[in-house]
Protein backbone atom coordinates (compact mmCIF):
# COMPACT_ATOMS: atom_id res chain seq x y z
CA UNK A 1 0.00 0.00 0.00
CA UNK A 2 1.46 3.07 -0.82
CA UNK A 3 1.80 5.29 2.18
CA UNK A 4 0.16 8.67 0.03
CA UNK A 5 -2.45 7.13 -0.90
CA UNK A 6 -5.99 7.40 1.21
CA UNK A 7 -7.37 4.20 2.03
CA UNK A 8 -10.75 3.34 0.95
CA UNK A 9 -12.16 0.04 0.64
CA UNK A 10 -14.28 -0.90 -2.82
CA UNK A 11 -12.58 1.94 -4.49
CA UNK A 12 -10.25 1.07 -7.50
CA UNK A 13 -8.26 4.09 -6.83
CA UNK A 14 -7.14 2.89 -3.44
CA UNK A 15 -5.74 -0.16 -4.47
CA UNK A 16 -2.19 -0.01 -4.45
CA UNK A 17 -0.27 0.34 -7.80
CA UNK A 18 1.09 -3.24 -7.88
CA UNK A 19 -2.61 -4.72 -7.72
CA UNK A 20 -3.64 -2.42 -10.62
CA UNK A 21 -0.46 -3.71 -12.49
CA UNK A 22 -1.41 -7.43 -11.76
CA UNK A 23 -5.11 -6.47 -13.19
CA UNK A 24 -3.92 -5.02 -16.07
CA UNK A 25 -0.97 -7.70 -16.84
CA UNK A 26 -3.83 -10.14 -17.16
CA UNK A 27 -6.25 -8.11 -19.55
CA UNK A 28 -6.09 -8.40 -23.38
CA UNK A 29 -4.22 -5.25 -24.89
CA UNK A 30 -6.98 -3.79 -26.33
CA UNK A 31 -9.23 -4.24 -22.54
CA UNK A 32 -5.49 -2.61 -21.15
CA UNK A 33 -6.58 0.54 -23.00
CA UNK A 34 -10.04 0.42 -22.10
CA UNK A 35 -9.12 0.43 -18.76
CA UNK A 36 -6.43 2.63 -18.95
CA UNK A 37 -9.24 5.77 -20.09
CA UNK A 38 -10.73 4.85 -17.11
CA UNK A 39 -9.43 7.59 -15.39
CA UNK A 40 -6.27 9.66 -14.98
CA UNK A 41 -4.15 7.42 -12.39
CA UNK A 42 -5.02 3.88 -14.39
CA UNK A 43 -4.03 6.01 -17.59
CA UNK A 44 -0.29 6.31 -15.43
CA UNK A 45 -0.34 2.75 -14.06
CA UNK A 46 -1.55 1.35 -17.80
CA UNK A 47 1.11 2.81 -19.48
CA UNK A 48 3.84 1.65 -17.52
CA UNK A 49 6.95 0.14 -19.75
CA UNK A 50 6.33 -3.04 -17.41
CA UNK A 51 2.80 -3.88 -18.36
CA UNK A 52 3.55 -3.63 -21.84
CA UNK A 53 6.67 -5.34 -21.60
CA UNK A 54 4.84 -8.09 -20.28
CA UNK A 55 2.06 -8.14 -23.20
CA UNK A 56 4.38 -8.29 -25.80
CA UNK A 57 6.07 -11.21 -23.81
CA UNK A 58 2.99 -12.70 -23.50
CA UNK A 59 1.25 -12.11 -26.91
CA UNK A 60 4.13 -12.09 -29.31
CA UNK A 61 6.76 -13.93 -27.27
CA UNK A 62 9.37 -10.91 -27.21
CA UNK A 63 10.94 -9.64 -24.49
CA UNK A 64 13.81 -7.04 -25.85
CA UNK A 65 13.16 -3.91 -27.73
CA UNK A 66 15.14 -1.55 -30.00
CA UNK A 67 16.15 1.94 -28.87
CA UNK A 68 14.22 4.77 -29.55
CA UNK A 69 10.44 3.61 -28.94
CA UNK A 70 8.29 2.28 -26.03
CA UNK A 71 6.97 -0.85 -25.02
CA UNK A 72 3.43 0.04 -26.09
CA UNK A 73 4.47 1.54 -29.55
CA UNK A 74 6.81 -1.93 -30.12
CA UNK A 75 3.55 -3.69 -28.90
CA UNK A 76 1.09 -2.46 -32.22
CA UNK A 77 4.19 -2.01 -34.37
CA UNK A 78 4.20 -4.90 -37.50
CA UNK A 79 7.95 -5.17 -36.18
CA UNK A 80 7.38 -7.12 -33.48
CA UNK A 81 6.16 -10.01 -35.63
CA UNK A 82 9.13 -9.45 -37.81
CA UNK A 83 11.80 -10.26 -35.42
CA UNK A 84 13.08 -13.57 -34.26
CA UNK A 85 11.26 -14.27 -31.03
CA UNK A 86 13.66 -16.94 -30.27
CA UNK A 87 15.82 -14.80 -28.77
CA UNK A 88 13.99 -13.96 -25.93
CA UNK A 89 14.88 -17.21 -24.29
CA UNK A 90 18.83 -16.13 -24.84
CA UNK A 91 20.95 -14.90 -21.32
CA UNK A 92 23.91 -13.16 -22.62
CA UNK A 93 25.98 -14.04 -19.19
CA UNK A 94 25.27 -17.91 -19.78
CA UNK A 95 26.00 -17.58 -23.82
CA UNK A 96 29.68 -15.75 -22.43
CA UNK A 97 30.35 -18.32 -19.82
CA UNK A 98 29.78 -21.45 -22.53
CA UNK A 99 31.84 -19.39 -24.79
CA UNK A 100 34.65 -18.99 -22.59
CA UNK A 101 34.44 -22.32 -21.20
CA UNK A 102 34.43 -23.47 -24.66
CA UNK A 103 37.71 -21.68 -25.73
CA UNK A 104 39.59 -22.91 -22.55
CA UNK A 105 38.84 -26.40 -23.99
CA UNK A 106 37.86 -28.53 -27.10
CA UNK A 107 38.42 -26.97 -30.69
CA UNK A 108 36.24 -29.62 -32.21
CA UNK A 109 33.15 -30.54 -33.53
CA UNK A 110 31.33 -32.67 -30.18
CA UNK A 111 29.24 -34.51 -31.98
CA UNK A 112 31.15 -36.86 -34.16
CA UNK A 113 34.75 -34.65 -33.70
CA UNK A 114 34.79 -33.38 -37.44
CA UNK A 115 38.07 -31.40 -38.18
CA UNK A 116 36.99 -27.93 -38.72
CA UNK A 117 37.43 -24.73 -37.65
CA UNK A 118 33.89 -23.22 -38.69
CA UNK A 119 31.96 -24.26 -35.38
CA UNK A 120 28.51 -23.07 -33.98
CA UNK A 121 27.02 -23.02 -30.41
CA UNK A 122 23.79 -24.23 -29.45
CA UNK A 123 22.52 -20.75 -27.54
CA UNK A 124 19.69 -22.97 -26.40
CA UNK A 125 19.72 -22.88 -22.37
CA UNK A 126 22.11 -25.02 -20.63
CA UNK A 127 22.94 -26.66 -23.45
CA UNK A 128 26.13 -24.98 -25.33
CA UNK A 129 26.31 -28.11 -27.68
CA UNK A 130 29.37 -27.21 -30.44
CA UNK A 131 28.85 -28.71 -33.67
CA UNK A 132 30.11 -27.81 -37.37
CA UNK A 133 28.26 -26.17 -39.83
CA UNK A 134 26.80 -27.24 -43.26
CA UNK A 135 28.85 -24.94 -45.31
CA UNK A 136 31.66 -26.50 -47.99
CA UNK A 137 33.79 -29.17 -46.52
CA UNK A 138 32.00 -29.55 -43.00
CA UNK A 139 28.88 -32.38 -42.08
CA UNK A 140 26.10 -29.72 -40.62
CA UNK A 141 26.22 -31.62 -37.16
CA UNK A 142 24.86 -28.31 -35.83
CA UNK A 143 21.49 -28.38 -38.21
CA UNK A 144 21.39 -32.22 -37.32
CA UNK A 145 21.42 -31.27 -33.09
CA UNK A 146 18.27 -28.68 -34.40
CA UNK A 147 16.21 -31.40 -35.97
CA UNK A 148 16.31 -33.34 -32.89
CA UNK A 149 15.57 -30.81 -30.45
CA UNK A 150 13.50 -27.51 -32.57
CA UNK A 151 13.75 -25.80 -29.40
CA UNK A 152 17.80 -25.76 -30.13
CA UNK A 153 17.45 -23.07 -33.31
CA UNK A 154 19.85 -20.66 -32.54
CA UNK A 155 23.42 -21.07 -33.08
CA UNK A 156 26.78 -18.57 -32.64
CA UNK A 157 29.58 -19.09 -34.59
CA UNK A 158 32.36 -19.04 -32.75
CA UNK A 159 34.81 -17.91 -34.56
CA UNK A 160 32.71 -14.27 -36.12
CA UNK A 161 29.75 -14.30 -33.05
CA UNK A 162 27.52 -14.11 -35.95
CA UNK A 163 24.08 -15.60 -35.01
CA UNK A 164 22.26 -18.20 -36.86
CA UNK A 165 18.44 -19.01 -36.55
CA UNK A 166 17.50 -22.51 -38.00
CA UNK A 167 13.58 -22.19 -37.33
CA UNK A 168 13.53 -18.34 -39.10
CA UNK A 169 15.97 -19.97 -41.24
CA UNK A 170 18.01 -16.32 -41.31
CA UNK A 171 20.82 -14.76 -39.89
CA UNK A 172 19.96 -12.58 -36.69
CA UNK A 173 20.74 -9.07 -35.69
CA UNK A 174 22.46 -8.21 -38.88
CA UNK A 175 22.40 -4.66 -40.49
CA UNK A 176 19.05 -5.24 -42.28
CA UNK A 177 17.12 -6.44 -39.19
CA UNK A 178 15.16 -5.15 -37.11
CA UNK A 179 16.45 -2.14 -34.27
CA UNK A 180 14.56 -4.49 -31.80
CA UNK A 181 16.95 -7.76 -32.73
CA UNK A 182 20.28 -5.76 -33.79
CA UNK A 183 20.29 -4.12 -29.67
CA UNK A 184 19.50 -7.36 -28.76
CA UNK A 185 22.41 -9.35 -30.85
CA UNK A 186 24.91 -6.54 -29.95
CA UNK A 187 24.53 -6.31 -26.33
CA UNK A 188 25.52 -10.22 -26.69
CA UNK A 189 28.43 -9.99 -28.63
CA UNK A 190 29.30 -7.06 -26.97
CA UNK A 191 29.59 -8.30 -23.60
CA UNK A 192 31.43 -11.18 -24.88
CA UNK A 193 33.97 -9.53 -27.15
CA UNK A 194 34.57 -7.30 -23.71
CA UNK A 195 34.93 -9.94 -20.92
CA UNK A 196 36.63 -11.90 -23.44
CA UNK A 197 39.62 -9.23 -23.77
CA UNK A 198 40.73 -11.48 -27.35
CA UNK A 199 41.52 -8.59 -30.43
CA UNK A 200 41.47 -11.44 -32.78
CA UNK A 201 37.49 -11.78 -31.81
CA UNK A 202 36.47 -8.09 -32.06
CA UNK A 203 38.57 -7.24 -35.57
CA UNK A 204 36.09 -10.77 -36.96
CA UNK A 205 33.11 -9.39 -35.07
CA UNK A 206 33.87 -6.11 -36.85
CA UNK A 207 33.83 -7.93 -40.21
CA UNK A 208 30.22 -9.05 -39.83
CA UNK A 209 28.42 -6.21 -40.80
CA UNK A 210 30.60 -6.16 -43.96
CA UNK A 211 30.12 -10.61 -44.28
CA UNK A 212 26.45 -9.69 -44.21
CA UNK A 213 26.36 -6.43 -46.92
CA UNK A 214 28.60 -9.49 -49.20
CA UNK A 215 25.57 -12.30 -48.57
CA UNK A 216 22.96 -9.61 -50.12
CA UNK A 217 24.90 -8.50 -52.83
CA UNK A 218 25.71 -12.34 -53.67
CA UNK A 219 21.83 -13.56 -53.62
CA UNK A 220 21.59 -10.38 -56.32
CA UNK A 221 20.17 -11.15 -59.59
CA UNK A 222 21.54 -10.21 -62.55
CA UNK A 223 19.17 -7.92 -64.65
CA UNK A 224 20.85 -5.33 -66.49
CA UNK A 225 22.36 -8.02 -68.92
CA UNK A 226 25.76 -7.29 -68.33
CA UNK A 227 27.27 -10.27 -66.57
CA UNK A 228 30.64 -10.64 -65.43
CA UNK A 229 32.80 -14.03 -64.73
CA UNK A 230 34.34 -14.65 -61.65
CA UNK A 231 36.56 -17.87 -61.32
CA UNK A 232 35.23 -20.38 -58.64
CA UNK A 233 38.29 -20.71 -56.71
CA UNK A 234 38.28 -17.00 -55.88
CA UNK A 235 34.13 -16.97 -55.46
CA UNK A 236 34.74 -20.19 -52.69
CA UNK A 237 37.22 -18.03 -50.80
CA UNK A 238 34.82 -15.49 -50.78
CA UNK A 239 31.86 -17.48 -49.56
CA UNK A 240 34.30 -19.02 -46.93
CA UNK A 241 34.65 -15.39 -45.50
CA UNK A 242 30.70 -14.87 -45.43
CA UNK A 243 30.47 -18.23 -43.44
CA UNK A 244 33.17 -16.85 -41.08
CA UNK A 245 36.65 -17.12 -42.43
CA UNK A 246 39.49 -14.39 -43.22
CA UNK A 247 38.78 -12.00 -46.33
CA UNK A 248 40.34 -13.69 -49.33
CA UNK A 249 42.78 -11.43 -51.58
CA UNK A 250 42.39 -9.32 -55.15
CA UNK A 251 39.58 -11.35 -57.47
CA UNK A 252 41.93 -13.62 -59.05
CA UNK A 253 40.41 -15.05 -62.57
CA UNK A 254 44.05 -16.48 -64.14
CA UNK A 255 42.63 -19.99 -63.95
CA UNK A 256 39.69 -19.25 -66.15
CA UNK A 257 42.65 -17.90 -68.80
CA UNK A 258 44.97 -19.72 -71.59
CA UNK A 259 48.65 -19.06 -71.17
CA UNK A 260 48.41 -16.98 -74.30
CA UNK A 261 45.77 -14.34 -72.22
CA UNK A 262 42.37 -15.58 -74.26
CA UNK A 263 39.69 -17.04 -72.36
CA UNK A 264 39.73 -20.45 -71.93
CA UNK A 265 36.73 -22.22 -74.46
CA UNK A 266 36.61 -25.41 -71.75
CA UNK A 267 34.66 -24.31 -68.79
CA UNK A 268 31.44 -24.44 -67.60
CA UNK A 269 29.11 -23.20 -65.07
CA UNK A 270 29.54 -23.82 -62.00
CA UNK A 271 32.59 -25.70 -61.87
CA UNK A 272 35.12 -23.53 -63.01
CA UNK A 273 33.24 -20.12 -62.54
CA UNK A 274 30.29 -17.74 -61.85
CA UNK A 275 28.46 -15.16 -63.36
CA UNK A 276 27.79 -12.28 -61.03
CA UNK A 277 26.21 -8.56 -61.60
CA UNK A 278 28.16 -5.78 -62.97
CA UNK A 279 26.79 -3.76 -59.85
CA UNK A 280 28.83 -6.70 -57.64
CA UNK A 281 31.62 -6.24 -59.92
CA UNK A 282 32.29 -2.63 -58.99
CA UNK A 283 32.22 -3.53 -55.42
CA UNK A 284 34.84 -6.34 -55.48
CA UNK A 285 36.60 -4.35 -57.27
CA UNK A 286 36.64 -1.40 -54.77
CA UNK A 287 36.87 -3.37 -51.82
CA UNK A 288 39.35 -6.02 -52.77
CA UNK A 289 40.70 -5.13 -55.77
CA UNK A 290 41.67 -7.34 -59.12
CA UNK A 291 44.68 -8.92 -60.27
CA UNK A 292 44.11 -9.22 -63.90
CA UNK A 293 41.60 -8.20 -66.02
CA UNK A 294 37.67 -8.02 -66.30
CA UNK A 295 36.10 -10.72 -68.18
CA UNK A 296 32.71 -9.82 -69.18
CA UNK A 297 30.25 -10.18 -72.12
CA UNK A 298 32.81 -11.11 -74.93
CA UNK A 299 33.73 -14.03 -73.25
CA UNK A 300 30.69 -15.32 -72.25
CA UNK A 301 29.42 -15.49 -75.80
CA UNK A 302 32.18 -18.08 -76.78
CA UNK A 303 31.24 -19.76 -73.25
CA UNK A 304 27.17 -19.49 -73.81
CA UNK A 305 27.96 -21.85 -76.98
CA UNK A 306 29.83 -24.18 -75.76
CA UNK A 307 27.46 -24.31 -72.89
CA UNK A 308 24.72 -25.09 -75.72
CA UNK A 309 26.86 -27.75 -77.25
CA UNK A 310 27.46 -29.48 -74.02
CA UNK B 1 12.90 -20.43 16.05
CA UNK B 2 10.09 -22.59 15.12
CA UNK B 3 7.06 -21.14 14.32
CA UNK B 4 3.60 -20.88 16.65
CA UNK B 5 1.05 -22.80 16.47
CA UNK B 6 -1.66 -20.27 16.22
CA UNK B 7 -1.60 -16.74 14.83
CA UNK B 8 -3.76 -13.89 15.60
CA UNK B 9 -4.46 -11.40 13.23
CA UNK B 10 -5.99 -8.21 14.15
CA UNK B 11 -8.28 -5.66 11.57
CA UNK B 12 -8.68 -2.32 11.22
CA UNK B 13 -11.70 -1.95 13.62
CA UNK B 14 -9.98 -4.42 16.47
CA UNK B 15 -11.37 -7.47 15.82
CA UNK B 16 -9.42 -10.41 16.01
CA UNK B 17 -8.79 -13.68 14.34
CA UNK B 18 -6.55 -16.96 15.31
CA UNK B 19 -5.73 -19.27 13.34
CA UNK B 20 -3.37 -22.68 12.39
CA UNK B 21 0.12 -20.52 11.71
CA UNK B 22 0.14 -23.42 8.79
CA UNK B 23 -3.03 -21.29 6.93
CA UNK B 24 -0.66 -18.78 6.47
CA UNK B 25 2.25 -20.07 5.02
CA UNK B 26 2.39 -18.67 1.40
CA UNK B 27 1.02 -14.60 3.19
CA UNK B 28 4.92 -13.03 2.24
CA UNK B 29 3.80 -10.72 5.14
CA UNK B 30 2.66 -13.04 7.72
CA UNK B 31 6.25 -14.91 7.29
CA UNK B 32 7.89 -11.82 7.30
CA UNK B 33 6.81 -10.74 10.29
CA UNK B 34 7.42 -14.08 11.83
CA UNK B 35 10.80 -13.40 11.17
CA UNK B 36 10.96 -9.83 12.33
CA UNK B 37 12.13 -8.93 15.95
CA UNK B 38 9.40 -7.73 18.58
CA UNK B 39 6.36 -8.80 20.02
CA UNK B 40 4.63 -11.86 18.43
CA UNK B 41 1.42 -11.42 20.12
CA UNK B 42 -0.90 -10.47 17.34
CA UNK B 43 -0.36 -9.00 14.13
CA UNK B 44 -2.20 -6.19 13.04
CA UNK B 45 -3.30 -5.78 9.42
CA UNK B 46 -5.11 -2.78 8.75
CA UNK B 47 -6.90 -1.87 5.66
CA UNK B 48 -8.73 -5.09 5.99
CA UNK B 49 -12.49 -5.26 7.01
CA UNK B 50 -13.38 -8.34 9.74
CA UNK B 51 -15.23 -9.54 6.34
CA UNK B 52 -12.98 -9.38 4.12
CA UNK B 53 -10.35 -11.14 6.70
CA UNK B 54 -12.68 -13.74 6.97
CA UNK B 55 -12.83 -14.68 3.13
CA UNK B 56 -9.46 -14.65 2.70
CA UNK B 57 -8.78 -17.08 5.98
CA UNK B 58 -11.11 -19.27 4.17
CA UNK B 59 -9.34 -19.46 1.08
CA UNK B 60 -5.90 -20.09 3.09
CA UNK B 61 -7.95 -22.31 5.09
CA UNK B 62 -8.94 -24.48 1.89
CA UNK B 63 -5.38 -23.88 0.55
CA UNK B 64 -3.91 -24.91 3.25
CA UNK B 65 -2.95 -27.99 2.21
CA UNK B 66 -1.85 -27.69 -1.09
CA UNK B 67 1.36 -28.86 -2.33
CA UNK B 68 1.89 -26.58 -5.28
CA UNK B 69 5.25 -24.58 -5.54
CA UNK B 70 4.50 -21.14 -4.16
CA UNK B 71 3.87 -18.88 -6.82
CA UNK B 72 6.72 -15.91 -7.42
CA UNK B 73 5.28 -14.30 -9.93
CA UNK B 74 1.21 -13.32 -10.30
CA UNK B 75 1.65 -12.42 -13.80
CA UNK B 76 4.14 -15.77 -14.52
CA UNK B 77 3.38 -16.34 -17.88
CA UNK B 78 4.91 -19.87 -18.16
CA UNK B 79 2.11 -20.92 -15.33
CA UNK B 80 -1.22 -20.37 -16.95
CA UNK B 81 -3.82 -19.79 -14.37
CA UNK B 82 -6.77 -22.78 -14.04
CA UNK B 83 -9.93 -22.20 -12.10
CA UNK B 84 -10.46 -23.89 -9.13
CA UNK B 85 -13.85 -25.46 -8.14
CA UNK B 86 -12.77 -24.70 -4.33
CA UNK B 87 -12.59 -20.73 -5.25
CA UNK B 88 -15.92 -20.19 -6.63
CA UNK B 89 -17.25 -17.98 -4.02
CA UNK B 90 -14.80 -15.47 -5.92
CA UNK B 91 -16.77 -16.28 -9.04
CA UNK B 92 -20.38 -14.45 -7.87
CA UNK B 93 -18.98 -11.89 -5.72
CA UNK B 94 -20.14 -8.10 -6.07
CA UNK B 95 -17.32 -6.33 -7.91
CA UNK B 96 -16.62 -4.06 -5.00
CA UNK B 97 -16.11 -6.60 -2.93
CA UNK B 98 -13.76 -8.32 -4.98
CA UNK B 99 -11.49 -5.43 -5.27
CA UNK B 100 -11.54 -5.69 -1.74
CA UNK B 101 -10.22 -8.69 -1.81
CA UNK B 102 -7.94 -8.30 -4.42
CA UNK B 103 -6.47 -5.21 -2.19
CA UNK B 104 -6.45 -7.63 1.00
CA UNK B 105 -4.36 -10.19 -1.20
CA UNK B 106 -2.10 -7.72 -2.10
CA UNK B 107 -1.43 -5.72 1.60
CA UNK B 108 -1.23 -9.83 2.94
CA UNK B 109 1.33 -10.65 0.12
CA UNK B 110 -0.60 -13.77 -0.89
CA UNK B 111 0.59 -14.41 -5.03
CA UNK B 112 -1.95 -17.25 -5.46
CA UNK B 113 -4.95 -15.52 -4.18
CA UNK B 114 -3.58 -12.35 -5.93
CA UNK B 115 -3.64 -14.51 -9.32
CA UNK B 116 -7.24 -15.33 -8.50
CA UNK B 117 -8.90 -12.02 -7.72
CA UNK B 118 -6.69 -10.32 -10.39
CA UNK B 119 -7.84 -12.80 -12.72
CA UNK B 120 -11.25 -12.83 -11.80
CA UNK B 121 -11.28 -9.01 -11.64
CA UNK B 122 -9.62 -8.91 -15.85
CA UNK B 123 -12.21 -11.45 -16.56
CA UNK B 124 -14.97 -8.88 -15.94
CA UNK B 125 -13.30 -5.88 -17.32
CA UNK B 126 -12.90 -7.70 -20.58
CA UNK B 127 -14.39 -6.33 -23.74
CA UNK B 128 -15.94 -3.06 -21.45
CA UNK B 129 -15.82 0.76 -22.80
CA UNK B 130 -14.20 3.03 -20.42
CA UNK B 131 -17.57 3.77 -19.07
CA UNK B 132 -18.78 0.08 -18.50
CA UNK B 133 -15.74 0.19 -16.37
CA UNK B 134 -16.61 3.29 -14.45
CA UNK B 135 -20.01 2.24 -13.77
CA UNK B 136 -18.68 -1.22 -12.05
CA UNK B 137 -16.55 0.51 -9.55
CA UNK B 138 -17.67 3.65 -7.74
CA UNK B 139 -18.68 6.34 -10.42
CA UNK B 140 -17.55 9.53 -8.17
CA UNK B 141 -13.79 7.65 -7.74
CA UNK B 142 -13.56 7.41 -11.30
CA UNK B 143 -14.83 9.62 -12.15
CA UNK B 144 -13.83 11.04 -16.50
CA UNK B 145 -10.64 12.69 -16.43
CA UNK B 146 -8.91 14.37 -19.27
CA UNK B 147 -7.03 11.82 -20.35
CA UNK B 148 -6.81 12.20 -24.91
CA UNK B 149 -7.85 8.85 -25.82
CA UNK B 150 -8.44 10.18 -29.58
CA UNK B 151 -4.67 11.42 -29.41
CA UNK B 152 -3.27 8.24 -28.05
CA UNK B 153 -5.02 6.29 -30.59
CA UNK B 154 -3.10 8.00 -33.41
CA UNK B 155 -0.10 6.75 -30.97
CA UNK B 156 -0.53 3.43 -30.60
CA UNK B 157 -2.39 2.76 -34.38
CA UNK B 158 -5.95 1.51 -35.13
CA UNK B 159 -5.71 -1.89 -33.78
CA UNK B 160 -6.44 -0.96 -30.23
CA UNK B 161 -10.35 -0.37 -30.52
CA UNK B 162 -12.04 2.01 -27.73
CA UNK B 163 -14.81 -0.13 -28.10
CA UNK B 164 -16.30 -3.23 -29.10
Amino acid sequence: MEPTKKFTPGYLTGASNEILFEIAKKLLAEDVLNFSYTNRLLHTVCSQDWVWKHLCFRDHGVNFIGPDTSWKRFYYSEDIKKVCRHLSAIDEKESLQSLQQYYSVALKCSIDECNTQKLWMCLAKGCSVVACGRSGDQNGHAEQHYEMDKEHGLVIQIRTLQIWCYTCDKWIGTPNSHPAEKAKVNAITRLICNTMNRPDLQSEVALNSRRQHERDLEEEITNDGKCVLISMIWMKEWCSFMTGNPLPGPVDNRSLLLANGSVNPDMSIPEDFVIISMNTWAYLEQYYGVDGRMLSEGALQILRYRCCVA
Amino acid sequence: MSDPANITLVTMDGTTFTVPSAYLHRSKLVQDWLRSEGDKQAMEVKHVTPFVLQGVLNFCEIHAEDTSEPLADPADPTKPFEADPRDDAFRGMPDDQLLQFTMAADILQIPELVRLTAQEMASRIDGKSPDQIRAMFNPDDLAEEDVDSDNEMGEVGEEGAISK
